[in-house]
């Protein structure tokens, strides 16, 4: 054997070996996704059961919205929330529809609409106000479920979309809250117009391609003194 | 050959591949290394960045603060002044708590956090002082604060990042929808907007799990009525 000839083995084991180990390292430690089924797949499941959860929610509130009892004291508010309320439930079944896109691309089986049923709470009384209470306290929730499921999904593609739809549901959740504790109020010139500017993207950042993030809102202009 | 060579050379083989993936094995984690400090880098400049746009949030609030609290009479939204100039303290407090959190994080990720000193508010060009221009104002910022935290979330490399600038990102959208119903003339000021100011808005965080307090964890459910 010449002395090129060894050194040009050696460097072809010493390649390998470096390739290979390597390649091993990757595996093991280079991307966040361990062997086995996707860990983000049931942490992105529990998100979608919640997401039906919400939506059948809302389903079971709409016609106390759209017909409120005779008597009820905010009976006079209930077709404009029944309108912002269809809205949101549609952004909600948005949401889910990613949620399920994200879980079908990580090799995982979407949990199915129908396994999730909704029974109101104890003491609920179907009222306009407990109606937006319900909403309230359950939007809040999810806010906080999604901002716990970035801290656990792996990977950063998850965790952008749940930080997405994370802050369309802080944008439920407030516009609720300050309507029930009286911080603001409904403007009445202003409302029956803007019901579709109430909370009016489905998600932060657009997503999926689509104009259905809050980048799609144009920024106000201003006026001159 | 002997049995003695036959040892030998697989002594010295076997030692061979050993030193051999020795090698590799440090070259790879020295590559794994590079990356992780590449990944750091890249997670302390959008942090950074983050932080600046907080610093920015503040001066701005800062300048509008001081017009809110009593505009001209001349201005058409006067009186709505005041409940705006509480709504902008309160929001400008919790912009600081979330400058507050990303500093540790920065430094984290082997960064310098940004000197607040450094950073200067620069009204918009064409922007005149008036209660509607700078709810105006604070709208769109807020709105640009939600997407760059939402946005950030597709690099951040490490979850406990992640966690908190979901927490900021999901306020930051609260900011935007309230002062976006003010600026569109849907909503206004309610009975106990005076009273209630920390209702609005009621935490600097969405949930953050070291932080519960300043949290919406710590936010009671509402009660329903009988």
């Amino acid at each position: 054997m010449t002395d090129s000839n060894k050194l040009s083995r050696r460097g072809f084991i010493g390649g390998a070996a470096i390739a290979g180990t390597s390649a091993t390292l990757a595996a093991c430690g280079g991307d966040d996704t361990p062997a086995g089924p996707n860990p983000d797949i049931t942490v992105l499941n529990s998100l979608l059961s919640a997401e039906w959860l919400a939506i059948k929610a809302y389903a079971a509130g709409l016609p106390t919205l759209q017909m409120p009892a005779t008597g009820d004291p905010l009976a006079a508010n209930g077709p404009v929330l029944y309108v912002i309320a269809q809205r949101w439930q549609t952004q909600h079944q948005a949401h889910a529809a990613a949620l399920q896109a994200a879980i079908r691309a990580i090799g995982g089986t979407p949990v199915d609409e129908n396994s999730v049923t909704f029974t109101p709470p104890t003491g609920f009384s179907a009222t306009v106000r407990n109606v937006m209470v319900l909403a309230c306290n359950a939007e809040k929730a999810a806010a906080i479920a999604y901002n716990r499921a970035v801290k656990g999904l792996t990977a950063a593609g998850n965790r952008f979309l749940a930080g997405n739809i994370e802050g369309d549901e802080s944008q439920h959740f407030i516009v609720l809250y300050a309507l029930l504790q009286q911080v603001v109020a409904a403007n009445p010139s202003g409302i029956i117009t803007g019901t579709m500017d109430v909370v009016p993207q489905t998600f932060v950042v657009n997503y999926n391609g689509m104009q259905n993030g809050l980048e799609a809102v144009p920024d106000f202009t201003y006026t001159t003194a | 050959m002997s049995n003695d060579d036959l040892s030998r050379r697989d002594a010295l083989t076997s030692g061979a591949a050993a030193a051999l993936v020795g090698v590799g094995a440090a070259l790879a984690v020295s590559a794994v290394t590079r990356d992780a400090h590449a990944q750091n880098a890249a997670d302390a400049t959008a942090l950074n960045g983050l932080l600046r746009a907080e610093y920015e949030a503040i001066r701005a609030y800062d300048t509008a603060i001081g017009y809110l609290m009593s505009p001209p009479m001349t201005d058409p939204g006067a009186s709505l002044g005041p409940a705006a100039a509480a709504v902008a303290n309160r929001f400008r407090a919790q912009h600081r708590d979330h400058a507050t959190a990303l500093i540790p994080l920065v430094t984290a990720a082997g960064g310098t956090p940004v000197n607040e000193s450094t950073v200067l508010f620069t009204p918009p060009a064409g922007l005149s002082l008036s209660v509607s221009n700078l709810i105006r104002l604070a709208a769109n910022k807020e709105k640009a604060a939600a997407i760059a935290y939402t946005n950030a979330l597709r690099t951040l490399s490490t979850q406990g990042a992640a966690e908190v600038v979901a927490a900021i990102g999901g306020v930051e959208t609260q900011h935007f929808i309230v002062l976006y119903l003010l600026a569109k003339g849907i909503a206004q000021p309610g009975m106990n907007a005076a009273t209630m100011t920390n209702a609005i808005v009621p935490s600097s965080f969405v949930s953050i799990e070291a932080n519960p307090s300043a949290s919406l964890d710590s936010v009671a459910d509402l009660a329903f009525t009988a």
